[in-house]
């Protein structure tokens, strides 16, 4: 079976014919263009190791630091855009660089880019963040405190709760958590009529 | 009287035609031979009708596209491909390492049928010769390049997996608003079934607090009043805004 | 030895014969028929407690297929098939007891004892005195005036009792008698075949044995094929293979990045082949289209649309599927899959489509658009507002529909949770390396009732648990003791179901199920039937008993494990019992002394309000980049871990 695509060796890159609707083969293929880029920009023939690279980390480190500057300042829309510009510029990083490196990277903007939803009142978003934090496992009360206030605010009580004890139960006494289960349940019981 | 009867079983033994012991054996080997082949064909056939346990092997097909493509492929797209290849395989190798309990307990438990057993067990056989041959597809490029490129495929399926986590956002917004119902008003404000006017009222540090949350605040403030509770409580931010200014 | 065969020509065997071997069928079979009318019957009935009428709300076409499916207790097949048999059985002892068995006495038949009319074990004398009596009566030369047959008769006569007497006293005679069964020594074997004497004579021979092959060569290896490919093709859990297989590819390739939707558990099931197998056009059909069927049959039982025999039988066969995919979704530890599926099937039950408000939509006489409107969604807030109210948010037009709509909806039953933890029997504590299982205790209530408060008043004492030695040997018993629940009010699915709860354990640490699920079928729903005060004040209620085992031993090392608990109704939109449960597995020695401990301020809480103290965001937003980049050595100690997480998280996304 050959795959519908062309290859331009002018641009080093390869397409998907146009014609065909393959959407599992066009990611496939973007994906495989970034790593051909990337492979082409360096050196030597093949990276010589995962070591990060140190061009984009200064560039990064500025986008970070004013996002957090405007979320001092409470320009919570002007963080978000930096934020998420800040996370663009992580995604450049090549594949092959240590991905222990990345996701800690990506994990630490994504943490101030949902804090910033939340102050934003920009809850789903904030919850799909908090989701991210938590799914690759960085159980930080903080984590389970952001995702339980989004779902709170998008009146999903039982997820709130839920997530709330699971943080409680790696740290027993958060006391921000235990208030806001305490506020959650409360909740839960005006929307019983239970109260 | 024995002697003649002898001579009569002998007569009757004679009567038996030499060919019938030749018939019976005849008869009894063309039947078990058509019936194998009957069922080696058919086992065949199941074995080639048989799905592949996982689905295509995408970065596989291109890499032997690419290879292959009339007009020279760069040596580094080549690689490229050859890289993603090698991580769809790791990704494979671990899949099926993490499902084999899985697989064991319900095969031992009969949740699942013998045919989908020997699936498991041809896909995890083919998924260690597709390990050996990227290895030496590895070393046409250059000798000594394995201990080098094998590395870097585990650092590139992870990442690659996790790009496409984060890039799965805007779908999972959409789905996640579609499952709970929520409506995104025109001004880009949430329409939450269970609280249809969301009262924003600010809490006292700035933040978000809807009517529900507020008399449930107050309720709860009042039965733990005893408590000393801190400021905070209140908060529905990880950390009150006003700290950030210091 | 001479031997000869003969065949039944008196037609006395054979009928023997078959009564025997129908016998052996028939009456067990009865038996059982019997047992299931007399005793399964009261288990069913709809006295159960906390059981609701449906009858005014099933369509005439449910309850046509309802009724054509159930098998009814005493006009079924199999009793059909049993009334036939004794039918069979009764003629077959007219016909033996009519049948007279010849009275010529066979010779193999030889009895001394009864040839002379004696009673077994008599003594010597008395058999020498009663063959004299014998002689004189039957000797040749008394007999005169006979004719020439009863002559030969009395004659053959007389030479038995003379050889019996002599297998009774004569040495030689006596030893030929034991031997052989015969006074004269070796007599010729006969072998008696019960089979009717028209079937194996002359023209009718060829017949027989064109049977015997047919049913020895054909039918019997047809039918063992048959039911061995039949036991073959489906798993244990009753779904076909396919599907089996089906499911385990769907959650091999399942992208953790895609939100699981009811939708995409309907795709699934409308590629199972039971389904496909049950549309009329099956055979002609391409794959695609024979799903797309499926999934159109779905939608037209959601749209609440009059469906077919056929169509009715697919739904049907929806729960069967949904517990064999949980079967494996949970063996795959999936959590989200698993939650989705018991949703789904809640849907099918109660015919509804997915929707935040179903608390109040699977209540009959209900108007959708006006539900549509409100912002309550729990049924237990409903009921506690007016009937007005009620009648308004509902959008119910009489009083009369009201009335029912809110008999039916007071019983559906709702679990508080009281209290839950882990247990070793006979123990204090949660020892390492036992078998321990997760004790719950809840208060099932009406959502008439109130019951946050009222939970966590209940005293102690309510909820121990016996311990004495039987309890011991089975904790579950306290569990299977408790009534067996009722049937669920489901008018619109097209078979009754009996109601059922789902309870399985969660890994906190991965958010992954530890276990299969358990199904539970008991529990006391006597609670329903209180009022507000009678509940509040402890009279006559029942705490229900949930127990889920814990199927690997607890861990060795001491410390404490965190688990989530859900138990889903499997037929009522209701909120879900979600809780954490932690193990803390201590060390039975050491008791003492971790009890004098807990008393003692809590280190960690300490560190914790201090570091809260501290701690403010943008300083710990800061801290987290820089000791990111700063501290290789931290972010490489978390490496280990992160690549086993994302290993489950996200690697499984890649397959598109």
């Amino acid at each position: 079976m050959a795959l519908p695509i062309t290859y331009d060796s002018a641009r080093k890159l390869i397409s998907v014919d146009s014609e065909v609707s393959y959407p599992e083969l066009q990611d496939e293929v973007t994906q495989l263009n970034k790593l051909a880029k990337d492979l082409i920009s360096i050196q030597g023939e093949i990276p010589e190791s995962a070591e990060p690279s140190n061009k984009i980390t200064p560039l990064l480190k500025n986008l970070i630091t004013s996002g957090i500057d405007a979320l001092r300042k409470k320009q919570f829309k002007d963080a978000i855009q930096k934020l998420t510009v800040a996370i663009e510029m992580q995604q450049k990083r090549a594949n092959w660089e240590s991905f222990g490196v990345q996701l800690t990277e990506l994990n630490g903007i994504l943490q101030a880019r949902c804090d910033a939803y939340i102050m934003n009142k920009q809850f789903i978003e904030a919850y799909n963040d908090a989701d991210i934090l938590l799914s690759t496992q960085v159980n930080t009360p903080d984590n389970f405190l952001r995702k339980a206030i989004a779902s709170l605010n998008l009146g999903r009580l039982e997820d709130a709760k839920v997530n709330l004890e699971r943080g409680l139960c790696f740290h027993e006494n958060d006391k921000r958590l235990i208030d806001h289960l305490n506020v959650v349940n409360r909740a839960i019981d005006l929307e019983n009529g239970d109260a | 009287m024995s002697a003649f009867e002898e001579e009569d079983v002998i007569e009757q033994v004679s009567k038996i035609s030499v060919f019938t012991p030749l018939i019976y054996v005849t008869v009894l080997i063309t039947a078990l031979v058509l019936f194998s082949n009957f069922y080696r064909k058919r086992r065949f056939n199941e074995l080639y009708k048989r799905q592949p346990f996982f689905g295509d092997n995408l970065p596989k097909e291109l890499y032997f596209q690419l290879k292959n493509n009339n007009l020279k492929v760069n040596e580094k797209v080549l690689k490229a491909a050859l890289l993603r290849r090698g991580a769809e395989s790791i990704r494979r190798t671990i899949k099926l390492k993490e499902v084999t309990p899985f697989i064991t307990s319900l095969y031992q438990r009969g949740s699942i049928g013998d045919e989908l057993w020997e699936r498991f067990q041809t896909a995890t056989k083919l998924e260690e010769l597709e390990v050996q041959e990227i290895i030496r597809e590895t070393e046409q490029y250059k000798k000594g390049w394995v201990q080098k490129f094998v590395p870097l495929l585990q650092e590139i399926c992870f990442n690659e997996a996790l790009r496409r986590r984060y890039a799965a956002i805007e779908d999972r917004k959409l789905d996640l608003l579609d499952k709970w119902e929520i409506e995104v008003q025109d001004d880009g404000k949430l329409k939450i079934p269970n609280q249809p006017k969301i009262q924003i009222v600010q809490g006292p540090n700035g933040l978000p607090l809807t009517a529900a949350q507020v008399q449930a605040l107050a309720q709860a403030q009042a039965r733990t009043k005893a408590s000393s509770t801190s400021p905070s409580v209140t908060t529905f931010g990880p950390a009150p805004p006003e700290n950030l200014k210091k | 030895m001479n031997s000869r065969y003969s065949y039944d020509e008196n037609n006395e065997t054979w009928p023997v014969f078959i009564l025997a071997i129908l016998s052996v069928a028939v009456i067990p079979l009865t038996l059982q028929s019997i047992y299931e009318i007399l005793f399964i019957k009261s288990k069913n009935s709809t006295t159960t407690i906390g059981s609701i009428d449906e009858s005014n709300q099933i369509s005439s076409n449910i309850k046509k297929f309802r009724s054509k499916n159930k098998k009814s207790k005493i006009f079924n097949k199999k009793n059909f098939i049993l009334l036939i048999g004794w039918l069979f059985i009764t003629s077959l002892i007219f016909k033996i007891s009519t049948t007279e068995i010849s009275s010529i006495p066979n010779p193999n038949n030889f009895d001394p004892y009864e040839l002379l009319e004696i009673e077994y074990g008599t003594n010597e004398k008395d058999i020498k005195s009663h063959y004299k009596k014998l002689t004189i009566k039957y000797h040749p030369d008394k007999i005169r005036n006979k004719s020439d047959e009863e002559k030969k008769e009395l004659e053959e006569r007389f030479v038995l009792i003379t050889k019996a007497y002599k297998a009774l006293t004569d040495e030689i005679t006596r030893e030929n008698y034991e031997k052989y069964g015969h006074p004269d020594g070796p007599q010729q074997t006969l072998h008696g075949i019960a089979l009717p004497k028209f079937l194996i004579e002359g023209k009718s021979s060829p017949f027989l044995l064109a049977i015997y092959i047919i049913l020895i060569g054909l039918i019997l290896p047809y039918f063992v094929n048959n039911w061995w490919k039949r036991t073959k093709s489906f798993t244990k859990k009753g779904i076909h293979n396919d599907s089996a297989n089906l499911f385990v590819e769907n959650l091999l390739n399942y992208k953790p990045s895609e939100i699981v939707k009811i939708e995409t558990i309907l795709k699934w099931l409308s590629q199972s082949k039971e389904l496909k197998e049950l549309l009329p056009s099956s055979k002609f059909t391409e794959e695609n289209e024979s799903n797309d069927e499926i999934l159109e049959i779905f939608n037209k039982f959601f749209q609440k649309l009059e469906l077919k025999h056929y169509e009715l039988q697919i739904i049907s066969k929806i729960p069967i599927l949904i517990y064999g995919l949980i079967d494996i979704s949970s063996s795959f530890r999936n959590t989200e899959i698993t939650n989705v599926a018991i949703e789904t099937l809640k849907h099918f039950i109660q015919r509804l489509t997915p929707s935040i408000k179903n608390e109040l939509l699977q209540l009959p006489n209900v108007d959708v658009d006006v539900v549509d409107k409100t912002n309550i969604i729990r049924l237990s807030k409903l009921l506690k507002l007016s009937n007005d109210e009620i009648k308004s948010t509902l959008g119910i037009k009489s009083d009369d529909e009201l009335i029912q709509t809110l008999s039916i909806a007071k019983k559906i039953p709702i679990l508080k949770l009281i209290k839950a933890e882990f247990k070793v029997p006979g123990e204090k504590i949660v020892t390492p390396n036992s078998n321990a299982h997760i004790s719950i205790k809840v208060l099932v209530k009406s959502p008439l009732h109130k019951g946050s408060n009222f939970v966590k008043k209940i005293p102690e004492i309510f909820l121990k648990e016996d311990e004495s030695f039987e309890y011991l040997k089975d904790p579950f018993k306290i569990v299977n003791e408790q009534p067996i629940l009722p049937k669920t009010y489901a008018p619109y699915f097209p078979v009754e179901k009996i109601s059922n709860y789902i309870a399985y354990i969660i890994v906190q640490k991965d958010g992954k199920i530890a276990d299969n699920p358990i199904f539970v079928q008991n529990l006391d729903l006597s609670n329903l039937e209180l009022s507000q005060n009678q509940f509040e004040n402890l009279e006559n209620f029942k705490i229900g008993t949930f127990k889920i085992p814990f199927n690997q031993p607890t861990p060795n090392e001491l410390g404490k494990y965190q688990f989530r608990v859900i138990i889903k109704s499997l037929d009522y939109f209701v909120p879900d019992l979600d809780f954490p449960v932690i193990m803390n597995v201590e060390n039975p020695a050491k008791l003492e002394e971790i009890e004098y401990d807990i008393p003692d301020p809590d280190e960690d809480s300490i560190a914790g309000a201090l570091a809260q103290l501290r701690g403010d965001k943008v300083n710990r937003i800061d801290d987290d980049y820089e000791s990111d980049n700063d501290d290789d050595d931290e972010s490489d100690l978390e490496d280990d871990e992160d690549f086993s997480d994302i290993n489950t998280d996200t690697e499984d996304e890649s397959e598109e």
